[in-house]
């Protein structure tokens, strides 16, 4: 939403200054103006117990600004180019030349400046978090042809911002500002405002400000992905009634008029390669369903679903059998169906959960329904679990199973696990803030990190991060836990500890403690509880420290010794491969 | 202080939340520390959006105090 200046003011001023600031820093070479206080505004919208502070670098310096940010203690970088920084020809405050003559002189400067601001975005990518927005303001005086016609000197300047822009985008750790959604925010012919330019050396309209500062909150503090998208089978995922059709009746192609299932279908598709959950709850009989399902047409594999739940009963149960299996919260949850009254139903039982109708007659509102889903799915980057992480909620069902089955000790013994424990300090792994920021269950105090901070952290001198994978004959589980604290007068203080949700009843955050107490006679935990950290509670209890010592106090700093130790060490079931030296490696 | 006066106080209030409320109306450019040339620029883009009209370069720098500031708007609001 466009917010009016002095609504921006109004909000601004209500993010009151406080111990839980975020620390930005705005760095462009035009008078950043109203900016910070649209960032204020918008973060403030969104956020309204987390005070957004921003500092601003000096007018016309944009490498300097990017040299300032990194000394500075922002844990994010707004960075704004614009054409007037890649060459001041190119900008309303100078009068050029732009002869042709002057043309590639100008394209070589641009060239030089984009290589310069590379680097520096590479070094301050190694501290904090960058979002970057690319040149919004059009500049169309230095051309000879008309202006309805693109001359190759223009072109060959788009050329060498794109290519710079997929530069910096290659790295998870920097976000660039897609220019197709900030123009269906903020049409193109709406943005400048030249007379603020010539006046104050800010090129913006005021809604451009605003709809720019929305987009760049959006990059840098976005919402959690969610993690499972269930979806009906009957006019959603493809068109028809399997029940009355039979499996060769329904239909998803464009010779068949049924094309929206058909794109739905490789957009679920796309989402099972992102690591994306998908699961089937349709109102049908199973032998029905699993006959459709195994078409050889379809464009995705049915082993892609997991659980399908085909039954006649309310499709929220369904919906509860399949959170059950991938043990997690509605709130991680898409469903989507083409019946309003299903979607309502499955709310009423399963608050928090996100409902999205399928209308496969409106074009419009399919197309955009499939945006939604990139929205709510999208991460920076997908890793070797996201790939992993479906396989293995099969084998979870399967060890369920198995567990059930047999006595736990020699369950375990007979698993042939694997733990693997290296430092994560150097930061490329974005898997480890993944789940960090994700984890409910197993967290032992709910902290988020963003993705600035998270930089920042690695680079103290007394930090340390354990990323903690798994394998068994059930498969492997990727990384699944993390542990990240600072040392300090020969104690381990660990202020980050979860495990993932998929990992749990193996006895791996055993193991974890015991690669904690290497070389260590105590460790300190900033527990905390939340509403959703039972089983790092009950891990707590297995310790020996019961709810009333340390759970009934909301935040608590625990120490543990050896005692506690020696109350999970004992059998420990798997064989632990240490690629680093532990907590010790740093 | 009329509806106008009213409005011309919201944004001064906006734009230098530091300052108290009472003391807008006496406020001017020379007496304050807060109203440097980038709050008078945001000053007059907030004006500029509550009355719907564009504040010229010329006459912008002489709009120094609140009344000055008021008056001019009267002049030029609603023409």
């Amino acid at each position: 939403m466009s917010l009016k200046l002095n609504e921006a003011l109004k909000l601004a001023q209500a993010s009151s200054p406080g111990a839980a600031q975020r620390r930005a820093f705005l760095a462009c070479g035009f008078e950043p103006l109203h900016l910070p206080v649209f960032l204020r505004a918008h973060h403030e919208l969104r956020f309204p117990a987390q005070g957004l502070e921003v500092s601003t670098g000096v007018y016309g310096d944009l490498p300097g600004n990017l040299e300032r940010a990194r000394q500075s203690p922002a844990s994010t970088c707004f960075v704004l180019i614009e054409w007037h920084d890649l060459d001041p020809r190119l900008g309303v405050r100078s009068t050029g030349p732009w002869s042709r003559l002057r043309q590639a002189e100008i394209a070589r400067e641009v060239a030089q400046r984009l290589e310069r601001l590379r680097q520096g975005l590479e070094r301050l990518s190694g501290q904090m978090q960058v979002v970057l927005a690319p040149p919004s303001i059009e500049f169309g005086l230095s051309a000879d042809t008309t202006g309805w016609q693109a001359s190759s000197f223009e072109l060959e300047l788009q050329l060498l911002l794109s290519q710079f822009l997929a530069s910096v985008a290659g790295d998870a750790r920097r976000k660039v500002l897609h220019a197709a959604r900030l123009a269906a925010r903020s049409p193109a012919a709406s943005r400048a405002d030249a007379r603020m330019e010539l006046l104050a050396g800010f090129p913006y309209s005021l809604e451009h400000a605003s709809q720019v500062a929305e987009a760049l909150v959006w990059l840098a503090y976005p919402d959690p992905p969610k993690k499972g998208l269930i979806t009906d089978l009957d006019e959603t995922l493809w068109a028809g009634i399997v029940g009355e059709l039979g499996a060769d009746g329904v239909k998803w192609s464009l010779g068949d008029k049924a094309q929206l299932h058909g794109l739905y279908q490789s957009v679920l598709r796309q989402l099972h390669e992102a690591g994306v959950l998908l699961g089937v709850a349709s109102k049908n009989d199973p032998e029905v369903v699993a006959a459709a399902l195994a078409r050889s047409d379809l464009h995705l594999d049915r082993d892609v679903f997991f659980p399908v739940a085909a039954s006649w009963g309310p499709k929220s149960d369904a919906v509860s059998a399949i959170l059950r299996a991938w043990n997690i919260a509605a709130d991680a949850v898409v469903v989507v169906d083409d019946s309003r009254m299903e979607l309502e139903e499955i709310r009423r039982q399963h608050p928090g959960i996100t409902c999205l109708e399928f209308r496969p007659r409106d074009v419009s509102a399919t197309l955009e329904l499939l945006g939604q889903l990139r929205d709510v799915f999208g991460k920076p980057s997908v890793n070797e679990e996201d790939r992993l992480r479906s396989a293995s909620i099969r084998g979870l069902a399967q060890f369920e199973e198995q567990k059930q089955a047999s006595d736990l000790g020699s369950f375990l013994a007979g698993l042939a696990g694997e733990v693997s424990v290296q430092s994560a300090k150097q930061g490329a792994d974005g898997r480890v803030l993944e789940l960090i920021n994700k984890t409910n269950q197993f967290n032992l105090n709910g902290g988020r990190v963003e993705a600035g901070a998270w930089q920042r952290f690695l680079a103290r001198d007394d930090s340390f991060v354990l990323g903690v994978s798994y394998g068994d004959r059930f498969g492997p589980l990727g990384t699944i836990g993390v542990v990240a604290g600072t040392r300090a007068n020969g104690l381990l203080h660990v202020e980050h500890w979860v495990l993932s949700c998929r990992a749990f009843s193996r006895r791996i955050e055993d193991h974890m403690l015991q690669v904690l107490f290497e070389g260590q006679e105590q460790v300190s935990l900033a527990f905390r509880r939340t509403e959703r950290n039972q089983p790092f509670r009950e891990f707590l209890a297995r310790l020996g420290l019961a709810e009333q010592q340390g759970g009934g106090e909301l935040a608590r700093a625990l120490v543990l010794g050896r005692e506690q130790l020696a109350r999970v060490s004992a059998d420990l079931p798997h064989r632990v491969l240490k690629r680093s030296d532990g907590v010790s490696d740093g | 202080m009329d509806e106008l006066e009213a409005r011309v106080l919201e944004c001064f209030a906006n734009v230098f939340p530091g300052i108290p409320r009472e003391r807008l109306p006496r406020l001017n450019q020379a007496a304050s520390a807060e109203w440097d040339s980038v709050m008078h620029v945001t000053l007059l883009a907030a004006l500029g959006e509550e009355f719907g009209f564009e504040i010229d370069f010329e006459a912008a720098e002489e709009l120094r105090s609140f009344a000055l500031v008021s008056d001019y708007v009267r002049d030029h609001a609603g023409r």
